[in-house]
């Protein structure tokens, strides 16, 4: 297992090289931004009922609740999808978003990834039309799998060529941002305490995005079994706002 | 292959002793037809199968590892096949124990395979991580779209009647299923390094160390979706539910393993009495 956490390259700085032609920057900041239309604002990955529970009340406790999701849990798993399907064709591609597009614990997890993932090509393929992309689609259409929002992005970063390293980067970000402005609604939090989080977990996505470029599928594995609980009891919660 | 066992922290220093012979244990077991028979019995040491019959004829499997536990390098496979309405309930003699490591994973593999409306309850009882332990389980289920699987799986992190404090320990958990040749659910539960941390945090385990997974897969598992969201409102730890086309998945937390026992067992009988529409008693065994 190619541990992140192994030995001293902790503690090290590590610098990534980062070679992003400015289109493909563009791209990056229109695709993973918030304002994007794939509905990210009504999906709260179980947060909303973590808020409910008293899990999540404060910006303290948002950030431990979001860094251990993503360095154990499901940010984690997000990071090694899309960072093995950004380098995957063909067969290994179709078996990436096959274990993706099942990896769910709750109805509602599952519904949040495979409709963004969805409305994310949708218009990806409408606003920047590209062959490659619509290959690996139909790729995929074949064999009757719907892409999860890690897929699709991953597969949209990689037909247009775009550097990995930045868009695993952005993607992680993006990810943690969302579920910020979230809890930002749900606690409620300041937005100043909304960016004070996002700041704080900024190691952590740096060492997910690190892990995940050098993992295969063998290292995927979640330890976030209140992530998934949390999004079972969302499914009854009286009260929503948020479609997860 | 992969491997349970963490980098993270510094090992159990290896010793430079010869290698010990490692259990390389299996046990399979195949039943047919309505009335059950026995179509395929294969025990390799130190793994047995025990067939006691309950009454009315049903057929309950009792797959045994006579080691007691496993440790380093340890495989243990167990294959249970179950085809033309043959109705099963398959579990294990006694907790399976994943003793400390000096390197190496604890391997544990389970094969279940369903075909022609077979019914399978796979029930083991608990694995019980010892610290230094390292695990590595999968369980790989194959069914076809008129069988119905019960299935699942508990873990309790460390001994707790002892207040076993797991410093270092790591488990990989992987399940698969296939129904008619395709993939339909993945789970991968990964915990490693220090359990004793990680396991408070709110949005891994918030403070459980014991756990459980359980899911039935059938054409009709959505319909007892709200009546097990029902049962698990009854339990002291924490229970969900949730479905996916054909499957229901349920999760269960638990402060420790008494509790997570009878939150499961309270859960259990009367959703195995809905399922299969008659009254099910637990596992005998799991009494003893």
């Amino acid at each position: 297992m190619k541990s992140p956490t192994a030995g001293p390259a902790t503690n090290i700085t590590t610098t990534t090289n980062m070679n992003i032609r400015p289109k493909h920057l563009l791209r990056l900041q229109s695709w993973l931004s918030p304002a994007f239309p794939i509905g990210a604002f009504s999906y709260s990955h179980g947060l909303e009922y973590a808020v409910e529970a008293g899990l999540v009340h404060d910006r303290d406790s948002l950030t431990d609740w979001l860094a251990a999701d993503l360095r154990h849990g499901s940010g984690r798993c997000e990071g090694i999808f899309f960072a093995t399907a950004l380098k995957a064709e063909n067969e290994t591609l179709l078996e990436i978003a096959e274990l993706a597009a099942v990896s769910f614990a709750s109805q509602e997890l599952a519904r949040e990834s495979l409709s963004q993932g969805e409305a994310f090509l949708l218009t990806v393929t409408r606003a920047w039309p590209n062959d490659a992309l619509q290959a690996r689609q139909a790729l995929l259409r074949r064999a009757g799998i719907t892409p999860t929002l890690a897929i699709a992005t991953a597969m949209a970063c990689a037909a247009h060529g775009i550097d990995p390293a930045s868009a695993l980067h952005l993607y992680l970000q993006s990810w943690s941002a969302n579920l910020i402005n979230a809890a930002v609604r749900l606690v409620p939090l300041g937005q100043t305490d909304g960016q004070l989080a996002q700041a704080a977990l900024e190691s952590t996505v740096l060492a997910i995005a690190r892990e995940a470029a050098a993992a295969s599928l063998e290292d995927l594995g979640s330890a976030a079994l209140m992530v998934d609980w949390a999004s079972m009891q969302h499914e009854n919660q009286y009260t929503r706002l948020f479609r997860s | 292959m992969y491997a349970a066992t963490s980098r993270s922290k510094t090992p159990i220093p290896q010793q430079p002793v010869q290698r010990l012979q490692r259990l390389q244990g299996a046990a399979r077991v195949g039943f047919a037809g309505r009335e059950t028979r026995l179509t395929a019995l294969y025990q390799a040491s130190p793994c047995r199968v025990l067939l006691p019959r309950r009454p009315e004829g049903r057929v309950e499997a009792v797959l045994l590892n006579t080691a007691g536990g496993i440790t380093d390098g340890d495989r243990l496979k167990y294959t249970i096949t179950v085809d033309g309405g043959a109705q099963v309930t398959a579990t294990t003699q006694a907790a399976e124990k994943v003793y400390r490591s000096r390197g190496a994973d604890s391997h544990v593999h389970c094969h279940l395979m369903l075909s022609d409306g077979a019914v399978l309850d796979w029930l083991p009882q608990e694995t019980i991580l010892f610290d230094g332990g390292a695990l590595a389980r999968q369980t790989h289920m194959e069914m076809d779209s008129g069988s119905r699987l019960l299935a699942m799986d508990w873990l309790l992190l460390g001994r707790l009647a002892s207040g076993e404090r797991l410093n270092h320990a790591a488990v990989r958990d992987r399940w698969r299923l296939r129904r008619d040749g395709r993939l339909i659910w993945a789970d991968d539960f990964r915990l490693h390094g220090d359990i004793e941390g990680l396991r408070r945090r709110p949005s891994l385990l918030a403070g459980a160390r014991a756990l459980a997974t359980l899911i039935y897969a059938a054409s009709d598992a959505g319909d007892h979706l709200a009546a097990a969201k029902r049962l698990l409102q009854n339990a002291l730890g924490r229970a969900g539910a949730s479905e996916r086309p054909g499957l229901l998945i349920c999760r269960f937390l638990a402060p420790d393993g008494l509790t997570l026992r009878r939150d499961v067992e309270a859960f259990l009988l009367p959703f195995r009495a809905a399922i299969h529409g008659r009254p099910s008693p637990l596992p005998r065994v799991w009494a003893c």
